[in-house]
């Protein structure tokens, strides 16, 4: 029941994640047809969720332990891979206090470090249970 | 079984009304905990501003004179530029009351250039300033060369990046601490360097100015005002003594901006009572009908051996240990909203904001875990008491009939 809730909660983000990213906290849009910086780091945002929502389905549909919990090690990593990909691995605006500062970067930041603290609950509850298991 | 394992056991074996409490407990603290820091940075966001105005009066050429456009130059980093004759200068050092003045030039970047933005520039004389460099201290304390300039803290260059404006190569020399106002979005330069931008900005075919020369120009002039002297009537006497400018008292300009953060500081103050009181209310309501509908279970644990004190205990720590999680969680999610969220919420605001230091915000964060680790127990008190005293035997025969 825990790691189900886990599962579903882990798809639940990783598509807020890729939804929100070309939607309700895109970047900046084109300026006099000419796209900025960030709107090559939301590209890849949304590369990545839609990865990362892919890995939670079937993380989800397969009923295997090991699998899913090697399924949310894979999750984790790159969750918290994401949360470096604006600013950091991607070059944004360069005013803060464009949208790809105030709305873009925090957003993905905080959803990719709440989807990586999921999936490390998840990695841990299946630890816990294949040890209860094999004893 | 040991006490604490009751008492876990007791939390997570009822969840649905563990986690109604702790929903109340992460509102409560994160009401607490985020409202105090969007208020401390509100505060320190005008106080700031209040510091770095440093002139008495500021005058602009007439059509630049609308108090809004200033007012959104300064705090809301809104780019513009206008120019006035320079003998404005001379003129001023006529009138009575003006101890010290400073001309600044403005310019605005164009928008292709500087990847992605028009940015502010503002040149300063750096022998007669008295409003830009007390605060440039800090970044850069020599004396700035041609092209060299100083970016503000939004800006993403780093120190010693070159910074094309206009084909003309600037090297930033430093860059400034956060002020929470829209300064941090300009750059700074000497006079030298803001006129020659305008003549490269001339050869590349933007006209920034109509006929001029940039040497006949100024943008602004900042004034200090002599001691013993009436500021408003100095403001008075340049309005009506020099045709063609708008002396504009600087307090006057963050006026409109202290009345909008006291409103708001009041609905921040209101809605953290209003939440607390509340939550206080909720959670004696629930836990008194939690009493009653424990009875049975808390009679059964006297009959086992469980002493009054002891069944008070099982109450007070079942309240307290959901407080602490709910309140950490509160302070956690409302560090999540409030931190990297700040930009956005200045932005929608339209106040300055400059957050708190470390210390401050570790102080409002154990305020708002106090009075949530307080409250709940407290709540919970009166509960744990009529559960104490509870008749068991009266409950028991109760129960089986």
């Amino acid at each position: 029941m825990k790691r189900t809730i886990l599962g579903l909660a882990q798809g639940v983000t990783a598509l807020v994640l890729t939804i929100g990213a070309f939607t309700f906290f895109k970047a900046c849009g084109d300026m006099d047809g000419k796209f900025m910086a960030c709107h090559w780091a939301q590209n890849a945002v949304v590369l990545v969720g839609i990865v990362l929502s892919v890995l939670a389905l079937v993380r989800i549909l397969l009923r295997d332990d090991n699998i899913r919990t090697g399924l949310s090690i894979g999750i984790f990593a790159l969750s918290a891979a994401t949360a470096f990909i604006p600013g950091t691995a991607i070059n944004l605006c360069m005013m803060e206090d464009m949208a790809c500062h105030t709305t873009f970067k925090p957003a993905v930041i905080v959803i990719s470090v709440l989807l990586a603290v999921l999936s490390l609950g998840d990695v841990i509850a299946g630890f816990a249970a294949g040890k209860r298991r094999s004893q | 079984m040991s006490i604490k394992k009751l008492l876990l056991k007791s939390i997570t074996g009822r969840p649905l009304r563990s986690l109604a409490l702790l929903f109340i407990c992460v509102i409560m603290s994160g009401a607490v905990y985020g409202g105090a820091v969007v208020w401390a940075s509100l505060d320190n966001g005008i106080s700031s501003l209040e510091k770095r105005l440093g002139a008495d009066i500021i005058v602009v050429p007439k059509s630049a004179g609308e108090k809004t456009r200033l007012e959104e130059m300064l705090l809301q980093g809104t780019v513009g530029y206008f120019y006035m004759d320079k003998s404005v200068s001379a003129e001023l050092d006529k009138i009575d009351g003006v101890e010290k003045q400073s001309s600044q030039y403005f310019l605005v970047s164009a928008s292709s250039e500087c990847c992605s933005a028009k940015v502010q520039i503002i040149g300063f004389d750096e022998d007669t300033d008295i409003s830009v460099k007390p605060w440039l201290q800090n970044a850069y304390s020599k004396r700035l060369g041609q092209n060299e300039i100083i970016v503000g803290s939004k800006l993403t260059t780093k120190v010693g990046q070159i910074f094309k404006l206009y084909g003309v190569e600037c090297k930033a020399v430093g860059k400034l601490g956060s002020t929470g106002t829209g300064v941090d979005t300009a750059v700074y330069a000497s006079s030298d360097t803001v006129k020659g931008l305008i003549r490269a900005a001339q050869s590349k075919g933007i006209s920034v100015l109509s006929k001029q020369s940039p040497d006949d120009v100024i943008s602004s002039v900042y004034i200090k005002v002599r001691e013993g002297y009436d500021i408003d009537e100095v403001t008075a006497k340049i309005n009506l003594g020099i045709d063609g400018v708008q002396a504009v008292r600087t307090r006057s300009m963050i006026t409109g901006t202290a009345d909008k953060l006291s409103v708001l500081s009041a609905g921040i103050t209101i809605l953290i009572a209003a939440v607390c009181i509340l939550s206080a209310v909720i959670m004696l309501v629930v836990f008194t009908a939690l009493a009653n509908e424990r009875k049975g279970e808390f009679a059964l644990l006297r009959v086992i051996g469980f002493s009054r004190a002891r069944l008070a205990r099982q109450v007070l720590g079942e309240a307290f240990v959901i407080c602490v999680i709910g309140a950490l969680a509160g302070i956690a999610a409302a560090s999540a909203a409030v931190f990297p969220f700040g930009a956005l919420i200045e932005k929608k605001a339209d106040l300055p904001m400059l957050s708190p230091g470390i210390v401050s915000v570790i102080g409002y964060a154990l305020i708002a875990f106090a009075a949530v680790c307080v409250t709940g127990p407290l709540a919970s008190a009166y509960s744990a008491y009529r559960l104490s005293r509870i008749d068991t035997g009266r409950i028991l025969r109760e129960g089986d009939s």
